[in-house]
């Protein structure tokens, strides 16, 4: 900004500002008298004055109020037993919550440390500590965040030291995602498996409450706090009622039981009682009590007491809620939350595995087991009054089910007529099948084949319901059908629906004749493939959590048999699938142990056949992946290993066979993988700069011969543009900016060849937007303005286009801003 | 020993007859203060919960500077540095936040529903700061008037007499200066391009 254009636009802006803001337009057509650029900043500049004020303030005052909420413990760059405290997550009444790391570690992983208060029984809590960390520690699940340590800080403070989440609080991020009531039961019911897992390990958490489940971005439940309750309060057995007012003052009443108010016994029932409050709250949006003062009476009064009101009644209590949520709520919903908020411990749900399969029965539309709560019910007289009728009715089902065997066996028919059909709906189905399968367009014909097969089959099944064989082809036949219909790895007709149901009728058959013979491999095998697909195509349909069940029901059965190489490979081809979804859901630990053991099962394959290729590409895959998923959590020094170990492969793969471009190519990702780790300043790194550059540098020599022999291959020169832009990057501000600069412009060259053929590569673009900014910084480093400006420019518009077209994507946004932010500098400063 | 607030009277005193060096020895003095009002503020009982960064300095002046002097034209000058002081303490802050979270986006994990800090809020103050600090590059004078104004909380009509310029000066003054601020913290391509 040049004096004279600032005080020229001071000159207009006061002038305009000080017309009423009709005449205003008029007026800066006079005054600005063509010159566009003046009245395009006057009029950027003029609006509602207090506005202006009205930032400027709150940027203070928000800032003045976190200082002095802070001020009173100073802890940020100080040091809780080996961690660095970088941050203050919250406050509370038991004491603070701070974002800390590891001072000694390399890679400095986020932790948070709860720090416990002066004031606090601090030798109890210590001893406790000491007598439980061992389980706390050992409680390890991919939705509890972990227990890492504890101690004691110099001041003799009591602190807890846990794995660091970073997602919101429930409640909250159900309604910020607004998510139907079906979604948020599936939600909760994640919650229920975690509890489920502790409750196994005789961890019960006393304290669960939605600020203690937080969901991360990728929609996973992490379960705060576990076990720590215990530790902070006082016993609740030994204490009598002298502790109640104590305890209820240190926890939310919203979600206490009965027994927490009374200061009896805490068992796992207790948090199925909270559970059921925190659903009540997800469902409602209210708590399931309303207090007005928070006296303990009044807490007492309606935790033991008071009946809690339905939710689907609470609900009606909130202004414009729709009939629909209100009649979603009626019936089931009700009965299963008020069932497991029983202020009986022991007529609350068992566990909360039982909750959670309650609310599948629900979702899926089958009955329930929650009841109405009824006074026969409450006095117990109910199961007395039918403890026979009980027992005579599960006697009757088993007879029934015994009959219906015995019948079949009877009816079961081998005349020659049912022979035939059923072989040729065999040969239709299994030998034709198999030739027609690859042939380009024979998906039509293929759905054909198989229904009009399936058709013999059905009927014949109705005639002989016994015949465990026909049973078995039967479900391989669904299990086609399925496959053509909607079996997403393959080519199909794109109804997954239909596949789902028909690969449902193969499960229902295969897992019947399992009931009848356990140990028949090739019913398991099926059995296997089938919950193998239903993972495959649950996971394309977006249903993660089912697809991630059905995997692993299919993991199990194939290692219940016994191991032999297909086998093997068959388990860790179903981990590589399952990672890929548990990596989705957000479950990287889940995903990491999966894929380790995809890659030990590969070690012993590869073991056993040294020279085969194949084995030793699954190999540096498994590597690779393992390595990405140790990046994801943080662990870069192991990420590294991993990441060399497919190197080395590979290094050995191109070293035998230096003409096969795939091979090179896996070569060049594996450098790439190597240099991010080792330095990118974009990515979590290692701070090993040196080493990166090595890597990159070895990249853009593969990527350039890859070119080299085959220039119509645009996939290698978009990976030449890239791998040299990464070169670009890694050179520092004040490094050897001549070489900076020819870095950037050979990698932009390219990429504006890349996109003049290839219009819709959003990706490439993106990279651009990158490459275009960092070459305008390096030659604003070079003293060249113009040529600094006129590429900021392409940056943004480019940036500004794939922002309008998707502007949801927050990183195009922040790259744009970063941009305009430069260029904006580059302008002014002269 | 002196009391501090004889010490720092007569340190502006100094200060204003043209004495440098008092200005490094006040410069210190104010900001220990501050640091020390803002660290004693949560002890308190307060009744409401919002805090302004001008009330500390409105405390700091009555804590050092001998109230019985006539104190107009100091306590002009001791805004003028305090202003300067809340402002790199406010930055400090905001800033040392940014870097405690960066790359994490803002955290949730709560204690108790106390939350009390926020990412972009902090970075809204780190935003004024870059863009007051480039608004002095090509006009001082009215990035000092903000300062003056929403750091150090003087009154239009305080800031007319310290700047010795007319009240309807500093108020034009601040309409295009907070314009141009608002734009600024503002992202988006509005710079007029030369």
């Amino acid at each position: 900004m040049t004096p004279d254009r600032w005080r020229q636009i001071e000159e207009v802006f006061q002038a305009a500002a000080d017309h009423p803001p009709a005449g205003r337009s008029a007026f800066l057509d006079n005054a600005c008298n063509g010159d566009t650029g003046l009245r395009r900043e006057v009029e950027s500049l003029l609006g509602p004055d207090d506005d202006a004020e009205s930032v400027i303030h709150s940027a203070i005052s928000s800032t003045s109020e976190s200082l002095v909420n802070e001020q009173s413990e100073p802890v940020i760059g100080k040091r809780i037993g080996a961690y660095l405290v970088t941050g203050v997550i919250g406050r509370g009444g038991m004491g603070s919550v701070y974002l800390a790391v590891r001072d000694d570690d390399q890679y400095q992983k986020k932790v948070a440390i709860k720090l416990v208060k002066r004031g606090m029984d601090t030798d109890f809590i210590v001893s406790r500590f000491r007598a439980e960390r061992q389980i706390l520690a050992s409680l390890e699940h991919p939705r509890i965040a972990r227990l890492l340590d504890g101690g004691t800080s110099e001041d003799g403070l009591p602190y807890f030291v846990m794995e660091y989440i970073d997602g919101k609080p429930i409640a909250q991020y159900c309604e910020d995602s607004k998510l139907s009531i079906n979604d948020r039961l599936k939600l909760f019911r994640l919650v229920c498996s975690a509890v489920q897992y502790a409750h196994q390990n005789l961890i019960v958490h006393r304290d669960l409450k939605p600020s203690n489940i937080l969901v991360l971005k990728e929609g996973v439940p992490k379960l705060l706090d576990f076990g720590i309750a215990k530790l902070l309060k006082a016993d609740l057995n030994a204490s009598g009622s002298a502790h109640t007012s104590n305890t209820l003052r240190l926890m939310t009443p919203d979600y206490a039981s009965p027994e927490q108010v009374r200061g009896e016994a805490v068992t796992t029932a207790t948090d199925i009682y909270s559970l059921g409050a925190i659903l009540y709250e997800l469902l409602t949006g209210q708590k399931p009590h309303q207090f007005k003062n928070y006296s303990s009476t009044e807490i007492e009064r309606a935790i033991c007491h008071t009946d809690t009101d339905r939710p689907s009644v609470a609900i009606s209590r909130a202004v414009k809620t729709p009939a629909k949520i209100r009649r979603q709520l009626a019936g089931d919903l009700d009965n299963i939350v008020l069932m497991a908020m029983r202020k009986e411990p022991g007529r609350r749900y068992n566990s909360a595995d039982q909750f959670s399969e309650d609310i599948r029965r629900h979702l899926e539309g089958q009955p329930v087991i929650a009841r109405k709560d009824t006074i026969a019910y409450r006095t117990g007289k109910f199961a007395r009054r039918h403890k026979y009728s009980i027992a005579a009715a599960a006697l009757l089902v088993a007879s029934l089910v015994g009959g219906i065997v015995a019948t079949t066996y009877q009816a079961r028919r081998a005349d020659r007529r049912f022979q035939q059909v059923r072989r040729l709906a065999n040969s239709f189905l299994f030998d034709h099948y198999e030739r027609i399968k690859n042939l380009p367009g024979s998906l039509p014909a293929r759905e054909a084949l198989v229904r009009t097969s399936l058709e013999y089959l059905d009927s014949l099944a109705g005639e002989a319901a016994g015949d465990a064989s026909l049973q078995q082809e039967l479900a391989e036949a669904y299990r086609r059908v399925g496959d053509v219909q909607g079996h997403v790895l393959s080519g199909n007709l794109g109804n997954t629906t239909a596949a789902l149901q028909s690969y449902a009728k193969a499960q229902s058959i295969s897992e019947s004749l399992l009931l009848r013979d356990p140990e028949n491999e090739r019913v398991k095998t099926g059995l296997a493939d089938v919950h193998s697909r239903l993972g495959d195509v649950l996971s394309y349909t977006g249903e993660l959590s089912r697809s991630v069940e059905h995997y692993k029901k299919g993991l199990a059965l194939v290692r219940s048999m016994t191991p032999t190489a297909e086998r093997r490979r068959n388990i860790a081809q179903l981990d590589r699938l399952l990672a890929t979804v548990q990596v989705r859901m957000g479950d990287t630990a889940g995903a990491l142990e999966t894929s380790s053991e995809a890659l030990s099962i590969y070690e012993i394959l590869a073991a056993a056949s040294p020279s085969d290729r194949a084995a030793l590409l699954d190999i540096s895959s498994a590597y690779s992946s393992v390595g990405s998923l140790l990046v994801r959590s943080g662990d870069l020094t192991a990420a590294l290993k991993n990441y060399q170990k497919a190197v080395a492969i590979r290094e050995r793969l191109t070293r035998e066979d230096p003409s096969n471009i795939p091979y090179a190519r896996d070569l060049m990702i594996g450098y790439g993988h190597m240099g991010d780790v080792l330095g990118s300043p974009t990515k979590p790194n290692l701070g090993d700069r040196a080493g990166a550059l090595a890597n990159y540098t070895k990249m853009v020599t593969i990527a350039e011969s890859i070119f080299g022999a085959d220039p119509t291959d645009k996939r290698a020169l978009s990976d030449y543009a890239i791998a040299l832009m990464r070169v670009g990057n890694l050179i520092p501000e004040d490094g050897d900016n001549a070489k900076a600069l020819a870095t950037f412009s050979k990698s932009i060259g390219i990429m504006e060849r890349l996109a003049d053929a290839d219009q819709k590569n959003a990706r490439l673009r993106m990279n651009m937007v990158f490459v275009y900014h960092r070459l305008a910084d390096r030659y604003l480093i070079a003293g060249n303005r113009a040529a600094a400006i006129r590429n900021y420019e392409k940056s943004i518009a480019l940036g500004e286009a794939l922002v309008k077209a998707d502007p949801n994507d927050v990183e195009n946004r922040r790259l744009l801003e970063d941009t305009y932010r430069q260029y904006t500098k580059a302008q002014i400063a002269h | 020993m002196e009391s501090p607030s004889n010490e720092v009277t007569q340190l502006l005193i100094d200060w204003k007859k043209g004495n440098h060096a008092a200005l490094d020895q006040l410069t210190p003095l104010v900001y220990q203060e501050l640091r020390r009002l803002a660290q004693s503020y949560l002890r308190r009982e307060r009744s409401d919960h919002t805090l302004q960064a001008t009330a500390l300095i409105h405390e700091a002046y009555v804590r050092l500077v001998d109230q019985g002097q006539p104190a107009w034209e100091s306590r002009v000058h001791f805004f003028g540095i305090a202003a300067q002081l809340m402002r790199q303490i406010l930055v400090d802050h905001a800033r040392s936040h940014r870097a405690a979270k960066r790359g994490g986006g803002e955290p949730k994990f709560s204690l108790d529903e106390a939350l009390v800090f926020s990412h972009e809020r902090s970075s809204m103050l780190v935003d004024l700061d870059d863009a007051l600090r480039e608004l002095a590059g090509f006009d001082e004078r009215k990035s000092r008037i903000v300062e003056l104004r929403y750091f150090g909380g003087l009154s239009i009509e305080e800031i007319a007499e310290a700047m010795e310029i007319s009240v309807a000066t500093v108020g034009r003054e601040l309409r295009l200066a907070s314009a141009w601020l608002r734009r600024a913290m503002t992202p988006g391509p509005q710079s007029e391009a030369q």
